[in-house]
């Protein structure tokens, strides 16, 4: 039997009560059910055991005691799930309009910062993430479900597959496309699959974000998670509890906008590397001023000389999680991007290496609805021996063409629909 | 200088008549100005060959020194389209924007001839707060470059007042053809030497786009641009192009501008934004135009599926915008004096020809000299590539999204 950590999830549907369709899973990777259990399960439920599958109930109480009832188990404590994910998908308000920011950029929902949150909370547990496709009138088109598979296995969690309503009445009914739709959604899991491995992969970023993400900071701090994200910005996670003694080597800047002032030996170490040439956001809050004026006219932070560093105060508490974002990027300079992206309009993307840097690795996951087919470019600072491209639910990689650019390497893509993964190798020592 | 000042005095005396801008404006006045353009071959982007052909060219010109030493310089990029978007996975200074080399070499051989500051300028859609040289970075830029190629380096972000607090009015002598005064950053006239640097490529609205088409982009977003006046109390631009107020002529330009002359003139963008450019034109001169055709792209301004990529192999200078932007259409194989209706101004007003009839320049090829190869020497067929899109595309040689053939 696979262990939890092993699990590959499905959230079995509830109307499919016919042992006859355990057959679709038949050549899938998935060995985990996630049922919210009804007694006209049963037999699904025992054909399901017999063939090897884990059982796990989910649902509202009721659904799990009487699961239990049945013999079926909650998730256990080694998985954290996180439910309060959201559809991957640029959002659409209830009126039909795309939603953007200010920079006319369209929202977009994504569970990629929320899971990085998980991992660093919980390191080393498996994550699964719970949603479920959108109700009618909207049709869950394909590039959907993989899109919300990417936005998952990018940042390292597994998705619970849910499937809209549509989907689960044309695979019961065996319809073609529906099959086809559904060998393709589970060779985009199984992909990700195969690349577990990138999971260990470390987070690349100079700038950290220091908060207990929680309480009254949970809205500002888990924002300007998302909102860094959408920018390609990349940033590691320091939870304030464990900021005090963390290492802070490699960071250019760092964020403090939790409400309150830090805990004395965190509030030292922060003055310590703003000091020593670092950039330090702090909130309204943050007490004493430190440092002098820099003179710089800025309508939304003091920005302050602080030793060899900048100690940058917002004046609005709490500050705008957008204008954080953007702030930090451009208070620290665009010289520190991890990578630069070309032709790519609504999308995230996640940079990681191995920790001595022989292996990086950039993934896509593209949100582009309309003009999804340019080729795009991926600029990176650095110099490397090969670049791979994996694409989604391909078996293997294929090269990728590098172009000196800049002082560093431009990647030549292909158009990016959904996902892109570029492996980078780099010579040891 | 004396004709255009000629000119302009009788062009105020027609313009008190009633007889302003007939169709045929060469047909009453005097000659518009002309001066000399300067050619030359040059098939890379390699600093060393750069800086000796700009070199040479400038000395045929009669000398950077003679224009720049102990003056501030201020020179007018051409940043159209957003800094991350390629045509295919070129850089943009392959393309659309003026290669980096290519301004680099000039500020380098500016410095060498005693130029006291240069100051890169352009209109970035980028927030108040970004530092221009951050819109530089986003494009895959090192403004470290720039730097190094001279003593004094500013870089200013043209959509907004920034350290001037206001806006500076650039009237546009005897009138304007469609506004009659710009409002613009206080850089294009706080300078002694003004530079327009660009390449030559089509363009959907004017026809071409070169070193005149350049001088659009000192109209401030926050004043022109679509959001102009919804954001002035932060630091965003809302928006990158000026399609409802100089395009469409939708609604007046915001935070005090002046209204355009006539607001029941056609609102017809093929009308209005050539008119805006000569009026541009006039209103801040001129005095240096370099037109980098070493590489470039045909079939629009900023990248689509229909342009493609070329290399032309060639630079062109001159002191006289009209002059130089004359040459480089035609060495694009179009006739810088054709008629609206015909190519290369099917939809539009012949941009250059108002120009010529403000007194900024001629377009007349007959009147210019060309220093170094001839037009035909260095001619690269766009015509026929535009021929080639619209008997693909219909009537919709430029534009969309729609993909060519295979």
């Amino acid at each position: 039997m696979p262990t939890p950590a092993s699990w590959i999830p499905l959230r079995w549907p509830s109307a499919w009560n016919d042992p006859v369709l355990l057959g679709l899973l038949e050549g899938t990777p998935f060995n985990c059910l996630a049922m919210e259990w009804n007694a006209t399960l049963a037999p699904v439920a025992a054909k399901a055991r017999a063939a090897g599958f884990s059982l796990m109930a989910i649902g509202n109480g009721a659904a799990r005691a009487a699961a239990a009832g049945a013999g079926i188990a909650p998730l256990p404590e080694s998985l954290v799930t996180l439910a309060d994910a959201v559809w991957p998908g640029i959002a659409s308000p209830s009126d039909g309009a795309e939603a953007s920011g200010p920079t006319a950029n369209p929202w977009i929902d994504s569970n990629g910062w929320l899971l990085r949150l998980a991992r660093v909370r919980s390191p080393g547990k498996t994550v699964w993430v719970m949603f479920a496709p959108p109700g009618a009138p909207r049709v869950v088109l394909l590039e959907s479900y993989l899109r919300a598979i990417a936005d998952t296995g990018t940042w390292g969690g597994k998705w619970v597959v849910t499937l809209d309503s549509d989907l689960q009445i044309a695979l019961a009914r065996g319809d073609s496309k529906a099959l086809e739709a559904w060998k393709a959604i589970s060779t985009a899991v199984a992909f990700f699959e195969r690349r577990r491995v990138w999971n260990g992969l470390e987070p690349l970023g100079v700038i950290g974000v220091i908060s207990d993400f929680a309480g009254p900071n949970e809205t500002t701090s888990q924002e300007v998670l998302n909102l860094m994200g959408r920018r390609s910005l990349a940033y590691r996670i320091l939870e304030s509890s464990a900021a005090a003694t963390a290492s802070l080597a490699g960071f250019k800047a760092l964020i403090y906008v939790d409400e309150g002032a830090p805990a004395p030996p965190l509030r030292r170490k922060l003055l310590v590397f703003a000091n020593q040439g670092g950039l330090l956001v702090v909130g309204a809050a943050w007490g004493p001023r430190e440092g002098a004026p820099t003179g710089m006219e800025h309508p939304r932070v003091d920005v302050r000389r602080l030793g060899k560093g900048r100690l940058a105060i917002c004046k609005d508490s709490p500050p705008d999680p957008f204008m954080i974002a953007r702030d930090v990027h451009m208070l620290l300079g665009r010289t520190y991007d991890v990578a630069r992206f070309f032709n790519l309009s609504a999308f995230l993307s996640y940079c990681a290496a191995a920790p001595d840097r022989t292996l990086e690795l950039v993934q896509i996951v593209s949100f582009a609805i309309r003009f999804p087919n340019d080729v795009a470019t991926v600029w990176v600072p650095g110099k490397y021996i090969s670049a791979r491209l994996w694409s989604l639910g391909s078996q293997d990689s294929s090269p990728l063409e590098m172009v000196p650019e800049n002082g560093g390497t431009s990647l030549l893509l292909p158009p990016v629909p959904v996902y892109a993964g570029v492996e980078l190798l780099r010579k040891r020592g | 200088m004396s004709a255009a000042i000629s000119r302009r005095e009788m062009l105020a005396g027609l313009g008190a008549s009633g007889l302003l801008f007939p169709t045929r404006a060469s047909s009453f006045t005097a000659p518009a100005p002309v001066a000399p353009v300067a050619i030359a071959r040059c098939k890379t982007y390699e600093p060393a060959e750069l800086t000796s052909v700009l070199d040479a060219m400038f000395d045929k010109l009669g000398g950077v020194g003679r224009l720049v030493q102990g003056k501030t310089v201020a020179i007018k990029l051409n940043f159209n389209g957003g800094p991350t978007v390629r045509l295919g996975h070129l850089p943009l200074g392959d393309t659309h924007w003026p290669h980096p080399n290519l301004l680099a070499a000039t500020m380098h051989l500016m410095a060498l001839a005693g130029a006291h500051r240069v100051r890169l300028v352009e209109g970035a859609a980028a927030p108040r707060t970004d530092p221009f040289e951050e819109h530089m970075l986003d494009a895959n830029w090192d403004p470290r470059q720039f730097l190094s190629a001279a003593p004094r380096v500013e870089f200013e972000n043209t959509n907004y007042t920034n350290a001037a607090r206001r806006f500076t009015r650039l009237s546009v002598p005897h009138g304007g053809l469609l506004f009659p005064a710009y409002d613009v950053n206080h850089s294009y006239a706080d300078c002694d030497v003004f530079v327009t640097i660009a390449k030559y490529k089509d363009h959907p609205t004017t026809g071409v786009s070169t070193v005149m088409k350049n001088l659009f982009g000192l109209t401030p977003l926050t004043v022109y641009g679509n959001g102009a006046g919804k954001w002035e109390d932060n630091d965003l631009v809302y928006g990158n192009d000026r399609i409802q107020i100089l395009h469409r002529g939708a609604r007046q330009p915001a935070m005090g501008a002046l209204p355009e002359i006539d607001p029941a003139s056609p609102r017809d963008d093929g009308y209005r934004v050539p008119r805006i450019i000569a009026d541009l034109t006039a209103a801040r001169p001129v005095h240096l135009a370099i037109m980098d055709g070493v590489k470039t792209m045909a079939g629009a301004q900023t990248p689509d599926p229909w342009c493609t990529p070329v290399e032309p192999g060639l630079l062109m200078a001159g002191t006289n915008v009209v002059n130089t932007a004359a040459v480089a259409v035609a060495a694009m194989n179009y006739d810088p004096r054709a008629p609206k209706g015909t190519v290369p101004f099917e939809r539009c007003d012949n941009k250059l020809l108002l120009a010529e009839q403000l007194g900024v320049g001629s377009a007349d090829l007959g009147r210019i000299e060309v220093i170094g190869p001839s037009i035909h020497e260095v001619m690269f067929d766009f015509r026929t590539l535009r021929e080639k899109r619209r008997a693909l595309r219909g009537d919709r040689p430029f534009g969309g999204r729609g993909r060519p053939p295979n």
